[in-house]
């Protein structure tokens, strides 16, 4: 089957960090808004950008951190339906943790907002992962960490032209677990490098070939409900 | 813990650490000194037995000294600290180095009319408010390093009296207010 690769069009991160915390579950994971957020629209490698962690600082406070990792993809352009899909992200110096990809409602849900806010920090569903957790970090350029897709990722493409997702480290944030103090799982990505892109490698099913009542088969989607590629023939010409 | 791996830089004005984000942690700076004075003053009231975790860049501990007091215990865990700390104490003859935890050194100490803690990346700094009443003797003073921008304390210590000192910190990570709140809580 035939293959396409999308670079995400929207990239960005979202963290909070409460200096003077005593949870880092209450006091950042589960907090609904971040306190720094940053939209990528130049190349930009973050060292530490999908972070948990909760560490002792001067006097005895601690700082909690949750940092996650946004990108949203616009998946108009693939001519047929979607069967499979790879993540591909390459990442960048600290790698101590894992880290999974998860449904995410950040940039307007559909892309309509171009820049990452505060308030995209909560926009994830921790019940809906688009795949399992990664199992280590890559953070070379020799090759990029790689997440096949599940059907939740797939069918949210068929269904709605678009994937929005959050990188987030999964034993802390993920999973939900309590922290104790001197913990700290860090990730970095790279974010809108051209070289090495964040990119959904898609495979599809071509549609239906031939063209019908004058429209090109190229143009055709969906014939009385069904999805072009799942069409073997029309009106017997297959 | 990850404060004790990293290899710390002294400089005229601080002490710090380069990350994991390449960027500069600061432990400790000068801008610090008269809180530091101020902290010695207090724990030092009677000139008695003073115990004091964390020796930083030792201004605190040169301002314990200043006061004269009878005896004057430092407690201090990073090996390049602790190394400058001896070098201090050398000619002090009322100062007892422990290198370790204040954890680790429990065992090791005593009562105190007055105890300052002053930490960094102390991942048990919860736990000192259990211990900080068997240490320090009945009518003794307990003072810390406040890094609460407000009338706050990690420890969850009660009846404790707070003086808002201004302050022009240099920019820094650990504390940006131009108000400390500086702790005392009386036994």
């Amino acid at each position: 089957m035939p293959t396409i690769n999308i670079t995400a069009s929207l990239q960005g991160a979202s963290g909070h960090i409460n200096n003077n915390a005593s949870s880092w579950l209450n006091d950042a994971r589960n907090q609904p808004n971040g306190t720094n957020t940053s939209t990528y629209v130049s190349s930009s490698a973050q060292c530490c950008i999908i972070r948990a962690s909760l560490l002792s600082g001067r006097g005895g406070a601690l700082s909690a951190n949750c940092f996650r990792s946004f990108v949203f993809f616009d998946t108009t352009s693939v001519p047929g339906n979607i069967t499979a899909a790879d993540l591909k992200v390459y990442g960048f110096s600290q790698s101590t943790g894992d880290v999974i990809p998860i449904e995410a409602t950040a940039w307007g849900v559909n892309g309509s907002s171009t820049s990452l806010t505060n308030s995209d920090f909560g926009f994830v569903d921790f019940n809906i992962p688009y795949s399992t957790g990664s199992a280590g970090w890559q953070t070379g350029t020799t090759q990029p960490n790689i997440f096949a897709l599940n059907t939740d990722a797939i069918n949210q493409m068929n269904n709605n032209q678009y994937l929005n997702v959050a990188l987030i480290n999964e034993q802390y944030d993920y999973n939900g677990q309590g922290m104790f103090p001197g913990t700290s799982q860090l990730n970095g990505v790279r974010f809108q490098d051209a070289t090495y892109p964040i990119e959904l490698e898609i495979t599809y099913s071509s549609g239906y070939p031939n063209d019908i009542i004058g429209v090109p088969s190229g143009s055709i989607e969906i014939v009385a409900g069904e999805f072009s590629s799942q069409i073997n023939s029309v009106i017997g010409v297959q | 813990m990850r404060y004790l791996s990293q290899s710390l830089i002294f400089d005229n004005s601080s002490i710090y650490f380069i990350n994991e984000e390449d960027k500069k942690e600061y432990v400790m700076m000068d801008w610090e000194d008269v809180l530091m004075k101020k902290h010695a003053d207090i724990v030092c009231h009677n000139q008695g037995d003073i115990l004091e975790i964390g020796f930083g860049m030792g201004i605190s501990a040169n301002y314990i000294q200043a006061n004269n007091p009878k005896s004057h215990t430092i407690i201090e865990n990073h090996p390049q600290v602790l190394e400058k700390a001896v070098e201090w104490a050398k000619d002090k003859p009322n100062v007892i180095i422990l290198a370790g935890s204040w954890r680790d050194k429990l065992n090791d100490l005593n009562t105190y009319d007055g105890v300052f803690y002053d930490t960094y990346g102390d991942d048990d700094s919860k736990l000192f408010s259990n211990h900080v009443s068997e240490l320090v003797k009945s009518g003794g003073v307990f003072s810390w390093w406040n890094n609460i921008d407000k009338e706050e304390n990690i420890f969850d210590l009660s009846e404790v009296t707070y003086e808002e000192i201004n302050v022009t910190p240099t920019d820094n990570s650990y504390y940006n207010s131009s108000i400390y709140y500086l702790p005392k809580k009386h036994f």
